[in-house]
């Protein structure tokens, strides 16, 4: 049945967007994850893919996300010696995030969870209507 | 009275051919086109965020409907008789979109909720003709 299949692509449109509010949690909270050791790479930030995926069981595309990934991109620095990981010129590197990009990140991923909400919010009255038309 | 039986029975809503002139079966008609494409859009709005991808729609219910007039050969599933077996039937890739976003995304959130709007509104009407026309039926019947 269709409107049961549009039930579950909004499901997994709302999975794929958690698990990317979920990355972005993880990146802000390792916003100041230096290294260990002197000169030690400190915490990457984290970006989400998504992709189209068919799943076989239900006959439609839905959207999964692919791959959870390190992103590119240099570590600043920072000059502070007494730093435990600071190298030998007293630079500590720091992680690659930027709380302003995470921010933008989080409403963008909070604006396609209303929509896949709205859509499930719709299809649901929807589906209820054709169930009244039993009665 | 031969509209009723062929109503009830729901053969003419869903064999093709029959007469599209019965209210009953092309409000049957009209809310499987709108069920699916409710579907189509659901994915649209699931994929907003996917590299590359391009929103679907499905060809107008107009369209369809003289196109379902003409004889069409029976499918024992959608996925038959070539395309996309991924794509619900008669959906196509839209070619005129508003805008792409750089990494090939060309899904509009506004567009798409306008759209789910309109199939809304339109599963209300469909669903009010089915009522007040199998309400008729029930009258005639005395139930």
């Amino acid at each position: 049945m269709d409107l049961d299949r549009a039930l579950r692509i909004s499901a997994a449109g709302m999975a794929a967007q958690s698990t990317r509010l979920r990355v972005v949690a993880e990146n802000l909270a390792n916003r100041d994850s230096t290294g260990e050791a002197p000169g030690a790479d400190p915490y990457r930030r984290r970006t989400v893919s998504f992709a189209n995926r068919l799943d076989r069981a239900m006959g439609a595309e839905t959207v999964t996300v692919s791959r959870v990934a390190g992103a590119p991109g240099a570590f600043p620095t920072r000059y502070e010696p007494s730093h435990p990981a600071a190298d030998a010129r007293g630079y500590v590197k720091t992680p690659n995030v930027d709380s302003l990009v995470e921010v933008m990140d989080m409403r963008e991923a909070q604006r396609s969870y209303s929509a896949n909400l709205s859509v499930l919010e719709t299809t649901r009255a929807m589906l209820t209507r054709a169930i009244e038309a039993l009665r | 009275m031969d509209g009723i039986g062929k109503a009830l029975s729901g053969r003419s809503a869903m064999g093709g051919g029959g007469a599209v002139r019965d209210p009953l079966a092309l409000a049957e008609r009209r809310l499987n086109w709108l069920d699916r494409r409710q579907s189509v859009l659901a994915q649209n709005v699931a994929n907003a965020d996917t590299p590359g991808f391009r929103p679907r729609d499905l060809v107008p219910f107009g369209r369809e409907l003289q196109g379902q007039l003409r004889l069409a050969m029976a499918r024992t599933s959608p996925g038959h008789g070539g395309g996309n077996p991924l794509v619900a039937a008669n959906a196509r890739t839209e070619r005129n979109v508003a805008e792409v976003a750089p990494d090939g995304n060309a899904v509009s959130l506004d567009r798409e909720a306008m759209r789910i709007a309109e199939t809304d509104t339109a599963h209300q009407l469909a669903m009010a003709v089915h009522r007040s026309f199998t309400g008729m039926f029930r009258l005639t019947l005395g139930r």
